[in-house]
């Protein structure tokens, strides 16, 4: 009975290269969790914006190989992204940073990414040679290795500030270009989310699902896209070959725990094309898949009417 | 009675020259002895300390802790147990389709950005 619930507070703007929504049950605290989602946002993109030449993840790269001090940000971010590398066996990366540039995208996407020819690919460093000791705060980046949070930075960024909103005491939902997070009470009926290609606007036929806890993300190739080198490229790397996955699914939307599981587990669904499904069926992780050519495909109790 | 001798110099005049060839001797002699020492001490010093015979007990100096340097082979995965995605507590429910009037739009939307 989605007619007789009562919408959520909203507020939307736009944040790190995308846009961020919040929904907070309790309109009375919509102004404050507002104001402190933009601090978060802000600290984040202080802290691991690769387009930023004072960010500190950019300024790592001064240290060429030395143990450098990262703040406690940037420590839990890492720890996130290593973490979600060993969970996707590596299909998510963090050291695709070089692979990105080379395909063009080596600032805000806004700006437009760069034309020209693309060097060969070449595989990404290695997840495991970014060394990270969480007590001392200190990370080992070897020298030319360029991180890129990209894909689980803005996941990590969507569960913090959700927790942190949440202890304002309502239920919130935050979104950051369509990955978001949960925390506190849902409200009555649950959070209704569009699923689809795109975060920004719902295509006909895009199915609407009720979360009440934990987060869903979706990863695209649909978006973020551009030509390079006389070819279509987007922003979804493989870093086994520092290229584009194979082209199997176009969308995959999946939903855990936390946003940076959902969002590690849809990239590396992208990424791993053929077998992605199997494969989150067997982590018992819920599952929207949508091949190129129009094929869906639901795992793991993800509930579907289609 | 001996017979007079034809000295063009006289004695002293000789003695004194033979002095002097001799001090440039002296001379000679101590700046090329100094010249060899030097060239000797060089290489005796230049030369590395020998090996060992024998593997050495790690001698007792207390060195600053390096740098941890990067790993170069992929660990073995599987083994941490936090390093699995968790599912959700409920998994999403696809909302049955409605006609268009009836429906009210999603709170959200989740998609490629």
């Amino acid at each position: 009975m989605r007619s007789l619930r009562a919408a959520p507070h909203r507020a939307a703007f736009p944040a790190l290269g995308t846009t961020a929504v919040l929904l907070v049950t309790d309109g009375a605290v919509l102004a404050e969790g507002e104001r402190l989602l933009r601090a978060g946002l802000a600290e984040v993109d202080a802290a691991y914006s690769r387009f930023r030449d004072d960010s500190e993840i950019v300024r790592l790269g001064s240290y060429e190989g030395r143990a450098a001090p990262v703040s406690p940000l940037l420590a839990e971010a890492l720890r996130a992204a290593l973490r979600a590398a060993a969970a996707t066996d590596g299909l998510v990366d963090p050291t695709v940073g070089q692979a990105m540039i080379d395909l063009g995208y080596d600032r805000d996407f806004a700006l437009g990414p760069a034309g020209g020819t693309a060097p060969a690919p070449r595989p990404a460093p290695g997840w495991w040679r970014v060394r990270l000791d969480p007590d001392t705060r200190q990370v080992v980046v070897p020298r030319g290795v360029r991180l890129d949070l990209g894909s689980t930075g803005k996941a990590y960024a969507a569960d913090r500030a959700a927790t942190r909103v949440a202890a304002l005491g309502c239920g919130v939902l935050v979104s950051l270009g369509g990955d978001l997070a949960t925390a506190g009470p849902p409200p009555e009926g649950g959070w209704l989310v569009g699923v689809g290609d795109d975060h920004r606007a719902a295509a006909p036929g895009d199915p609407v699902v009720t979360i009440r806890s934990g987060a869903l993300a979706t990863s695209s190739v649909t978006q973020r896209a551009w030509r390079r080198g006389g070819r279509a490229v987007h922003h979804i790397v493989d870093p086994r070959t520092g290229d584009l996955p194979a082209p199997v699914w176009r969308t995959v939307s999946v939903a855990a725990r936390s946003c940076v599981d959902a969002n590690a587990a849809a990239t590396a669904a992208i990424v791993r094309g053929d077998g992605a499904d199997t494969w989150l069926d067997r982590a018992g992780l819920p599952a929207r898949l949508v091949g190129h050519d129009g094929r869906v495909v639901t795992v793991g109790g993800w509930r579907s009417h289609a | 009675m001996r017979e007079p001798t034809d000295r063009h110099q006289a004695r002293h005049v000789d003695r004194r020259d033979q002095g002097m060839r001799r001090q440039r001797l002296v001379t000679q002699a101590a700046a090329g002895g100094a010249t060899a020492l030097a060239l000797l001490f060089g290489w005796v010093f230049a030369q590395p300390a020998p090996a060992p015979a024998a593997e050495q007990p790690a001698a007792p100096v207390k060195k600053p802790p390096a740098t941890k340097k990067p790993a170069t082979k992929k660990p073995a995965t599987g083994t941490d147990e936090d390093a699995d995605l968790k599912a959700p507590e409920q998994a999403p429910v696809e909302e049955p389709p409605q006609e268009e009037e009836a429906a009210p739009p999603p709170d959200t939307q989740s998609g490629g950005s």
